[in-house]
Formats: C-alpha cells, structure tokens, sequence
C-alpha cells in the first residue's frame, strides 16, 4: 500500500471524526473543564495537571483537524491534496504531541532535560502558547460560521491570510517583549533590533496585504522565512514562537495561489454579472 | 517547492541554530526573569557600575533592588542558577550550574547581593538623585562566594562549559 493510500484513509478518518463534532465536542469540553476544576480543588500536582492537559490538547487537535485541515481541502474541492494535507497535519500534531511528551517525561523525570539554548526556547514558548494557540484558531473558529463561511473561503481565496495573520502575530509577539521584559531596554541595542525586526515583519505583512498576487507573495515569504531564523539573532526568536510563526507565515505565502474563480467573480460583478461566494475554485491555499 | 518544504527547511534551520549553540555553548542576548538564586564561588569583573532601582519598573507595588551592570563576568570556577517557577499550580524548580561561564553586558536586579571576600579596584562613589541613590563604579575586581537573590538577569552572550540542568518538580 502506498502512502497515497494510506494518507487517504487517515484523512477518511480525520473526516469521520469530524463529522461526529457534535457527539465529541461536548464531552472533551466537559472533561476539560472537569479537568482543570479537579487540577485546582484537589491541589495542584503534576498528575491532575497532565489529566487537565490531556482533554484541553484533544480537543485543540479536533478542532485543529477540522477548522484547518478538512475546512482547507474542502474550500479547494481538490481530493488530490488529501495525502498532502494529510501528511503535513501528521507532522504538525506530531511535533506538538512530541514536545508536549517530551516536556511531560522531563518533569517526570523520565527525560532528561534539553541544552540551555533549546530550554530556554521551550521556556519562551510555554508562556505564550496558550495564548497563540487561541489566536490562530480564531478565525477558522469564527469563519466556520455557516453565513461568515463563503466570505471566509472567499478572503482567503484572495489574500495569502494565513501568511499575512501568522507575520502580523508573529510581529506582536516581538514587539511585547519589551512590554513583557522591560529590562530589554536597558541592554544596548536590544530595542533598536526589536523594534527593527518585529517592524519588518510588520511590512512584509502588510505587503502581502497590499500585493496579493504570486509573484510578490512569493518573495516576501521567502523575506519572512528568512526574518523568522533572523529573530534568534538579538530578539529571542520573538519568544520562540514568533519565529516559527514567521517560518510558517512566510511558507504559506510562498505557496499561496489566488484562487482564480474568486477574483473572476469581483472582476465581473461592476459590470451585474457574478454571484459572490461561490466555491468554483480549486487555487491552492 | 511545497508549503511543507519551506516550512521544513525553515523550523530545521532554527533546531539546527540552537544545537549548534548548544554544542557551542554559547547563547545569544537571553534574558531570565526571577526569582533566581545565582552562586558564583569567584567572579572576576571589569566595568562594574552598581545603583538602587525598583523592580517591576513602573508597578504600583515595586520592591527596592540593586541594580549591577557588568561589562564582563568570569566564572572560572563556574555558577550555579537556581530558578523556581510555578506552571498552572505546580511548582517547578530547575538548577543550571556550569563548570566555567563567560558572560558580556550583563544586567542584574537584586533583592540582595552578598560577596564573602574579594578585592576592588578603581572604586568611585556618587550619590545620586532617587531611585539611584547611590552610583558605585568598579573598573575590575573579584568577588568570592558571590551569592545573589535576583529578580531578573540578562546578558549579550553567554559562554559556558560543564552544563548541568537539573529540573525537579515540588
């Protein structure tokens, strides 16, 4: 059997969980709350802590795989991206769960624990994590909205969105530092390269914003790859996760293609003809 | 080239970035944030400028710390850090001692900074408007059995040998 094959029946079963939602959700969002209200009531230990975590990771992957994964090849109408989408949702849920495994074996003391460089990035990450991982599932979250669902594919049919919220993300998170560690300030030349570096990132967003075309998307995300390694460099990987953000940004941008039928039907609608929303298109997002 | 690809050859490059700092044992314009317990059995200064300040800077409820900014640190003996932390309830403390560390531009706020013996040159004394206080300069020095309560620590580089992380929860 090929990988094909077997991505293809790993995306049946990512699509036959999420078709059942309704019967899941309610029980993983119970068991998280249940969770962390035992975490708290009994006393915080780290094995109430793990039982709080693990339904809150569930049920983050569920709503990962469904409002990103299945709603991105559903929105192409392109089966043939399945073992591609397929692959990489794998590795993206393979690399938090490994983190996440690997962090939890650490205060088991199962593990040991990483190089100064990798713990303080994992430090970093840790802190922002909650919070970034509410604002990337936002949008898809409110977009899954069945009237807002059309303008949704539709924005994202005409404007690299995933590129251009990841670098504007991922240029907050730069910029706070001085917010969240004052002290920056003091050391010479921190600010100037903190302030430069989430700046850019800034433009560069606003470029793909301004440019939606694959030509110049093409090159500002291989610039905000590129800034995203740059930030390690006197800007503490925009707290890590910033840099990621910017690598997965600026990725995206790379790829991105307009999705013809979208700009089409704007192109025709000063003119009366052309219905918006329309899902004809199969561009790659 | 896919989304996949680039993504890959982008994180990739930041792993491999931070293996080679940490086979290099060194790291990049860091900062740590307190409470922290740092011992150094010698350290060897130059450029050592030490006043009063208030940390959180700006907060309605600051506590008066010593503030030390230090051109270059040497710990040829090495240091050991200890930082406890609270994740979600749970405390964590983790122990990061080093066999010899060389550190540049360092700023340290602390509660207290204590030194058993050592020896100072180029010593200047100021008084100063508040929150300074008092602005002693040290041109170089060695401080023995350096122990510091710190709320926060940063530094431009960070060189080392021997790490040691020891992370133990409770």
């Amino acid at each position: 059997m090929t990988w094909d094959e077997v991505a293809g029946r790993i995306g049946m079963g990512f699509l036959s969980l999420w078709n059942r939602k309704r019967a899941l959700f309610p029980p993983l969002i119970a068991a998280t709350a249940l969770g962390w209200a035992l975490h708290y009531l009994l006393g915080p230990t780290l094995v109430t802590l793990h039982l709080a975590l693990l339904p809150t990771v569930l049920t983050l992957m569920l709503a990962f795989i469904g409002l990103i994964a299945i709603e991105h090849i559903e929105a192409t109408g392109d089966f043939s991206l399945v073992p591609t989408v397929v692959t990489q949702t794998l590795v993206a849920v393979s690399l938090v769960l490994g983190s996440l495994l690997y962090l939890s074996g650490m205060l088991f003391r199962v593990f040991p624990p990483p190089p100064l460089p990798l713990l303080f990035a994992l430090l970093f990450a840790m802190e922002v994590a909650p919070l970034v991982t509410l604002l990337v599932l936002i949008p898809p979250l409110v977009g899954y909205i069945p009237r807002i669902r059309p303008k949704w594919r539709e924005l994202r049919g005409r404007y690299p969105f995933w590129g251009i919220y990841l670098g504007f993300i991922s240029a907050f998170l730069t910029l706070c530092i001085p917010v969240a560690i004052p002290e920056m300030l003091m050391i010479s030349g921190a600010l100037f390269r903190i302030v430069l570096m989430g700046g850019v990132l800034i433009v560069l967003s606003v470029l793909l914003a301004v440019f939606p075309r694959e030509g110049p998307t093409k090159a500002v995300g291989v610039f905000m790859v590129l800034f995203g390694i740059l930030l390690w460099f006197g800007a503490s990987g925009g707290l890590t996760l910033g840099s990621v953000l910017a690598i997965l940004g600026g990725a995206h941008a790379y790829t991105w293609k307009p999705n013809r039928a979208h700009t089409r039907t704007a192109e025709q609608k000063p003119q009366g003809g052309g219905s918006s929303g329309s899902m004809g298109g199969v561009g790659k997002r | 080239m896919g989304f996949g690809k680039v993504a890959g050859i982008g994180l990739a490059s930041v792993f491999a970035l931070l293996v080679a700092m940490s086979v290099a044992g060194v790291v990049l314009a860091n900062s740590i944030p307190g409470p922290l317990e740092v011992k150094i059995p010698e350290a060897d200064l130059t450029g050592v400028k030490m006043y009063g300040g208030s940390y959180p800077e700006g907060s309605s409820n600051p506590v008066p710390v010593v503030v030390q900014e230090v051109d270059s640190l040497s710990c040829p003996l090495g240091q050991t850090i200890t930082r406890t932390m609270t994740v979600a309830g749970v405390k964590i403390t983790a122990t990061i001692s080093m066999d010899k560390a060389e550190l540049s531009e360092v700023l340290m706020k602390a509660r207290t900074l204590t030194s058993s013996s050592g020896d100072l040159s180029g010593v200047t004394l100021e008084t100063q408007q508040e929150p300074l206080g008092l602005l002693q300069t040290v041109s170089s020095g060695t401080m023995n059995n350096l122990e510091a309560e710190v709320y926060f620590v940063s530094m431009t580089t960070l060189g080392y040998e021997g790490l040691g992380i020891e992370i133990t929860v409770g």
